[in-house]
């Protein structure tokens, strides 16, 4: 059975998984990650760590700016010292650092849309890089192919961020129009979809227009990991859903899959 | 104290040539594969090897994008492909698969890297990190501030390119894959779409939020002529204008008011009415209100577009000089816009000072008086005390 990782988006969601089997739970850390509804400092990671036997791992996703780096250096030379499983991390500033600091704790590339090959999986595993978080937007056949090269990690189930940008793009229209950004989650529509819209304080992150959910496939695809992400999602369905995943049960739901069983178009005029 | 480079976009051989002409250091192209501009005409590995025989042989430079991110299918040819560049000399490749670099070690290829903007490089860390791989240059992402990139450049010694001028992603570099999601275009492949500059209709739990100006992420366009003396004086390497899909008369524009400037600042000559004079230049090619972005302050509603695709097209482009009879004080140009005798024009070029005049009496190519110029490529003659050269260009006077 594949190990389940966990991304929470509240405290009462973190407790219920860690109940469960999961292998472990992945913490956002406040000022250094985008695109997550909860984040935590390091004195609430301390204390998770003493909750649960689990592995804690956190994540650290933002693009550093040199003001960042400060706080990133003092934030990796703290978690070496604790007992935390993983840092996953998007901005190579976290690699170059953890290499200088000689900091031993298990690195996982996840840069969400690149680091798509064989190729690019060799050069950051000749790098001290352990696992990546493989894209979703390339195939399952592409990713069974880059699979022997590195040990692997996938969203299985979650909204995927399909854009983030650093300006502050609702508030912006919101003044361009003389109207007032109010509390609750905005979308943008485009034709009946609806892709939810998240400002926070480092920017802007679009969401796809539903979660992708590919319980109906994991049996298919070679990765060690599955990450399953309740961004955006409520808990009850989110919990409903990780119960599917801890048994394996395959639904006759025609699910959101992304790209998993259709490529990307390369080129206009390719059929591919 | 080596003069900063200008570094120019071209499309094809007719653009490259026009970006050397008109005042390019470099000029920077994609081949028909492993480009971000997939879907545009691009360079056969034959015409790559001309733009490098010609680049050289002005004594300029020519790199090569590799940047798209990689699939498993795309590494197919990658390494023949990196091997022909090398034969040809190109200057450099620009790359944003750290499997490229991985590829040019190993096998030890005598080509530079420039990491593309596309990964989104923003602090110091991450550009040793890049320097330490063998890395030439890194492109650094459109979000630096000044203050950012001036502490990159003290603190790495690695050369820095900065974008200059031109349009603007609204995400950082590769994290937006909208295009994908939205038409299946892949954006990280050079397929984008451009869907931020789609207009939406923004809603907050069922009810519209937006009103008749719809909802876009859509950026204005980059200018940093108002900051390109900080730009120089905090030691950027290379200046890059954006636009490889862009026409003769934009790149012949944009490149020759940069060049002048440049040089203007490195004389001790630049002024402010010069200033002026460039910006309203730089305002008219593209019709398309710009910005300093993120160079200066952190960009607000200012930056943003919100009038959909109002741009009308630029009709200042009025024809190319194509022979100039020193004798008769004969020009001989190709029309591209509508023009009459009596309009007020200007005329510039690599090799005269831009200068107006009023458009006197013309004909056609048998020296017939013809009332108006109102056919693209038609060939149109008449008589100009001053001397002008091929490939100058006519364009609306710019007030």
């Amino acid at each position: 059975m594949k190990k389940i990782l966990i991304i929470p988006n509240s405290l009462d969601l973190l407790g219920s998984v860690l109940e469960k089997d999961v292998a472990g739970v992945i913490l956002p850390i406040t000022n250094l990650s985008v695109n997550r509804d909860l984040t935590f400092s390091l004195e609430e990671i301390k204390t998770i760590l003493n909750m649960t036997s689990k592995e804690i791992s956190v994540s650290i996703n933002k693009i550093m700016h040199n003001s960042d780096l400060k706080e990133l250096e003092n934030t990796l030379v703290a978690l070496n010292k604790m007992n935390i499983s993983k840092i996953f991390f998007y901005d190579l500033a976290v690699l170059n650092i953890c290499k200088r600091l000689g900091i031993k704790k298990d690195l996982v590339i996840f840069q969400e849309h690149l680091n798509t090959s064989i190729y690019s999986n060799h050069f950051w595993k000749k790098n001290g890089v352990k696992y990546t978080v493989i894209s979703n937007d390339i195939t399952k056949e592409e990713i069974n192919e880059i699979s022997p090269s590195m040990p692997l990690m996938l969203i299985s189930y979650g909204y995927i961020p399909i854009f983030y940008s650093r300006r502050y793009l609702i508030t912006n229209y919101l003044n361009y129009i003389h109207k007032n950004k109010e509390k609750g989650h905005y979308y943008i529509k485009n034709k009946e979809d609806k892709y939810p819209i998240v400002e926070e304080e480092y920017g802007t992150t679009i969401y796809t227009k539903e979660p992708i959910n590919l319980i109906n496939e994991i049996k298919n695809i070679k990765v060690e990991y599955l990450i399953l992400n309740s961004t955006l999602i409520e808990n009850k369905v989110f919990l409903s859903t990780l119960d599917q995943y801890l048994k394996e049960e395959e639904d006759n739901h025609k699910h959101y899959t992304g790209f998993l069983n259709e490529k990307t178009i390369y080129r206009v005029g390719d059929k591919n | 104290m080596k003069k900063v480079e200008l570094l120019a976009p071209a499309g094809d051989i007719e653009k490259l040539k026009f970006a050397y002409l008109y005042g390019a250091d470099a000029v920077y192209i994609g081949g028909k594969n492993y480009s971000l501009r997939a879907n545009a005409k691009n360079f056969s590995n034959d015409e790559i090897k001309e733009a490098a025989c010609i680049a050289h042989s002005l004594g300029k430079k020519l790199y090569v994008t590799v940047n798209i991110t990689f699939h498993n299918e795309d590494y197919q040819g990658l390494l023949e492909y990196l091997k022909e560049l090398e034969k040809y000399k190109v200057d450099a490749i620009i790359v944003s698969d750290m499997a490229v670099v991985d590829l040019v070690n190993q096998e030890k290829l005598n080509l530079k890297i420039h990491i593309s903007t596309q990964m989104s490089n923003a602090n110091i860390e991450s550009v040793s990190f890049l320097k330490d791989q063998g890395v030439e240059r890194v492109v650094l992402a459109r979000e630096c501030s000044k203050e950012n990139i001036k502490e990159i450049i003290e603190k790495t010694g690695v050369e820095i390119e900065c974008f200059l001028h031109g349009a603007m992603c609204s995400s950082y570099s590769g994290r937006c894959v909208l295009s994908n999601y939205f038409t299946k275009r892949d954006a990280n492949r050079g397929g984008c779409a451009q869907i931020c500059r789609w207009c939406f209709e923004l809603e907050k739990e069922n009810q519209k939020k937006s009103n008749e100006t719809e909802f876009t992420m859509s950026s204005k366009d980059l200018s940093l002529i108002n900051s390109l003396k900080e730009m120089i004086e905090i030691g950027i390497t290379s200046l890059k204008v954006e636009g490889r899909m862009r026409s003769n008369y934009y790149i012949a524009t944009v490149i020759s008011t940069y060049r002048e400037a440049i040089d203007h600042i490195y004389k001790n000559t630049y002024t402010k009415s010069l200033q002026e004079y460039y910006q309203k230049v730089l305002n008219r090619v593209a019709n398309r209100e710009s910005t300093d972005q993120f160079f200066n302050t952190f960009p607000g509603v200012e930056a943003q577009y919100y009038l959909g695709r109002q741009e009308v097209s630029n009709q200042d482009f009025l024809g190319i000089v194509l022979d100039y009879d020193k004798k008769e004080k004969l020009v001989t140009l190709t029309q591209r816009n509508y023009f009459k005798p009596e309009d007020e024009v200007e005329m510039f070029g690599p090799n005269i000072q831009a200068f107006s005049f009023k458009v006197p009496k013309i004909y056609n190519e048998e020296m017939k008086e013809v009332e108006v110029a109102r056919h693209p490529q038609e060939v149109i003659k008449f008589y100009l005390d001053k001397e002008v050269y091929p490939n100058d260009i006519m364009r609306i006077k710019i007030k």
